[in-house]
């Protein structure tokens, strides 16, 4: 799956990543004002988080061998 | 009996909006414009300025100059709906493009390229300008400047009903689990279609809308053509732009060329308009013994092309008239993460179909309300139940631009009727017994203690039952009968499904809804026994005027669905098959 890394001393806490986030991945700690990362498999890589980070702080290392589908013939279990 | 306050947070509203991505919020704002006193809600799984699919596109936006339409009518009738499309409706869509976008620009979106945007077709006057990848933020200031009021990561999963009439929706928290009642005098549906969570990015649309219409006897209508598929890489399984018109085979032959296809297909697909076919080919290809399948990336010419450049962004920063600063970064950051995923360095790169869906039957009228009182839809929810497009999913095809389009001028319509509705409308009652009943069933997979099937496992086996071209691209009988086989095994575990958390809890929903859309998807493909736009079948290889001149409806009926044929009234429309 997905690595999603976030930099801790980059990130200001505005909670954009979070709100960008359209897939909930991401949490937020309300506490630690940082964001959590709660569900990376289910992230799809839009990198919506990425580019909306005022400050570069978070950043989604994609997993390119995770399995795909049969793409033409049926795949029987 | 428990109350209604103690089974959720209840909260009222006169026009309920399930779903705040670009027709959502475009509905909301509608309604607020048109009745500046109704209270209006939106909810949604995301959150506002960012929830649904239109800000990870290529923010292109496709219309009709005024005095083109009829031209564009007759177009589409005979070369993308292959003569399914409703021509009353296509007509109001050709001549209404133009007015969305100068409503649509009231709500601070800037297009880009308007008074000069490109020719997007080689015959038709389709012309497509461009938005910026933020152009939801604008749009949900103006929505709450205009009063409208918003509850994110809600994710609503059943319609509430009095008798006939919906007056209600029902859903819960992704954060906390906690139960939501909402009552409302009217819903409209804006949350999406159903994409199987198959190719990422195109990953949002899970149905859920749907399967709620659905369950609350809402109509459906020409399911049998959502499997739009596109073509991706192999490597990092992203989009590979332009590809289609530069493969080769195994054997470095060339295969994109519709010379080699075979002559039943050409006879029923619409060439540039459709795509579908280059799936097929690359399907035969492989089941010939000829695969894999490449591009040729010295032959793909599209990234560096006027629109490769400037509309889509493949190759760096665009000219400077179409500068748009977000999308430029999402472009960028896309192209990044492609090149980082290719695992060889030549110019020949393995490509495969991918389906992204684009499932959208739920039927509307012209004025975009459903079958059902009260309930009103707008958007992808609603792309091939609408019927003006005809026989081909959502976008339509590949003609680019139209998805977004679709979105905001299908909001206003729905939005519109949906708002006079309201004002005229009084709370309904819900009942306590049916949210009750709806609560024992939503929540059943997060209290099943004994190991059951997880959402994982569902996800994986929708992939296995929608992607293979031979089950969804290219049809027979006999596959369709086998993937439809697959679906009810899969239909049969779901009374085991488990849910950890309310998270989880919202994918098993999801879960059903998959399963339910591709059943309809295949009971509605063995119905229809011909080859017509998207749907190609290899034992009914071409197009059967005189049978199939018919939208397949689809509805519940005591828990069965239920299939019946609606005659197109062809004899009225103006463009008849030749």
């Amino acid at each position: 799956m997905n690595v999603i890394k976030v930099d801790d001393e980059k990130c200001v806490g505005c909670k954009t990543c979070y709100k960008a986030c359209w897939l909930d991945v991401i949490r937020w700690n309300e506490e630690t004002k940082r964001p959590v990362i709660a569900y990376a498999e289910d992230c799809v890589e839009c990198n919506f988080c990425e580019i909306s980070c005022p400050t570069d702080a978070i950043f989604v290392n994609v997993d390119y061998t995770r399995q795909f589908p049969s793409p033409y013939i049926p795949r029987v279990n | 009996m428990a109350t209604l306050e103690q089974l959720g947070t209840v909260v009222e509203t006169d026009l309920l909006v399930v779903g705040f991505g670009i027709s959502g919020l475009a509905a909301a704002i509608t309604a607020k414009e048109e009745n500046a006193g109704l209270k209006v809600l939106a909810v949604d799984k995301g959150c506002v300025g960012y929830a649904g699919k239109a800000n990870k596109g290529g923010g292109h936006v496709a219309f009709i100059p005024e005095g083109a339409e009829e031209l564009y009518v007759e177009y589409h009738t005979r070369n993308c709906g292959d003569y399914l499309n409703d021509q009353d409706l296509i007509r109001k869509y050709a001549h209404s493009t133009v007015k969305t976008m100068d409503r649509w620009a009231s709500w601070g979106v800037n297009f880009i390229g308007r008074e000069h945007a490109g020719q997007a077709h080689a015959v038709i006057p389709w012309k497509v300008c461009i938005v910026d990848n933020d152009i939801m933020i604008p749009m949900a200031k103006t929505a709450r400047k205009l009063g409208v009021e918003f509850r994110e990561k809600i994710t609503i999963t059943d319609l509430l009903k009095e008798g006939d009439k919906v007056v209600g929706a029902f859903g819960f928290s992704l954060l906390t689990g906690e139960t939501y009642i909402f009552k409302a005098k009217a819903v409209v549906m804006a949350c999406g279609d159903q994409n199987f969570r198959i190719m990422r990015m195109w990953n949002s649309g899970r149905g859920d809308g749907i399967a709620a219409a659905y369950r609350a006897g809402a109509k459906m209508r020409n399911a049998e053509f959502g499997s739009f598929m596109n073509i991706m890489s192999a490597e990092h399984k992203l989009v590979a732009y332009g590809a289609e018109d530069a493969l080769v085979n195994a054997k470095g032959e060339n295969c994109s060329e519709r010379a080699d296809l075979d002559p039943s297909l050409k006879s029923v697909v619409g060439g540039v308009d459709l795509g579908g076919s280059q799936s097929v080919l690359m399907y035969l290809e492989v089941r010939d013994g000829k695969g894999p399948i490449f591009e040729d990336t010295t032959k793909n010419g599209f990234p560096t092309s006027f629109v490769g450049r400037n509309l889509c962004n493949l190759t760096g920063p665009p000219d400077p008239p179409f500068r748009r600063p977000t999308s430029e970064k999402f472009w960028a950051r896309i192209m990044e993460k492609k090149h980082a995923g290719y695992r060889n360095e030549g110019t020949l790169k393995e490509v495969i179909p991918g389906v992204v869906g684009e499932f959208s039957p739920l039927y509307v009228d012209h004025d975009y309300a459903t079958s059902v009182t009260g309930l009103f839809a707008s958007g992808d929810i609603c792309g091939c139940g609408g019927g003006w497009a005809g026989a081909v999913p959502t976008p339509p095809g590949r003609n680019r631009g139209s998805g977004l389009m679709h979105a905001v001028m299908t909001a206003i319509f729905a939005a519109t009727t949906a708002a006079k509705y309201a004002a005229a409308a009084s709370l309904g009652n819900v009942d306590a017994d049916q949210v009750a009943k709806l609560k024992e069933e939503t929540y059943a997979p997060l209290k099943r203690m004994k190991q059951g099937t997880t959402t994982h496992e569902v996800v994986r086996e929708i992939g296995e039952i929608m992607q293979p071209v031979a089950y969804s691209g290219y049809k027979s009988e006999e596959r369709l009968k086998e993937a439809l086989d697959r679906v009810l095994v899969l239909k049969a575990k779901l009374p085991n499904l488990v849910a950890k958390d309310p998270h989880d809890l919202s994918s098993a929903n999801e879960c059903r809804s998959m399963v339910l859309c591709a059943e309809m998807f295949y009971r509605t493909s063995i119905e229809r026994k011909e080859s017509r736009g998207w749907h190609m079948r290899e034992d009914y290889k071409t197009r059967d005027d005189k049978n199939g001149a018919n939208w397949i409806v689809v509805q519940d009926k005591g828990g069965e669905m239920n299939l019946t044929l609606d005659p197109l009234p062809m004899d009225r429309y103006k463009y008849k098959p030749e």
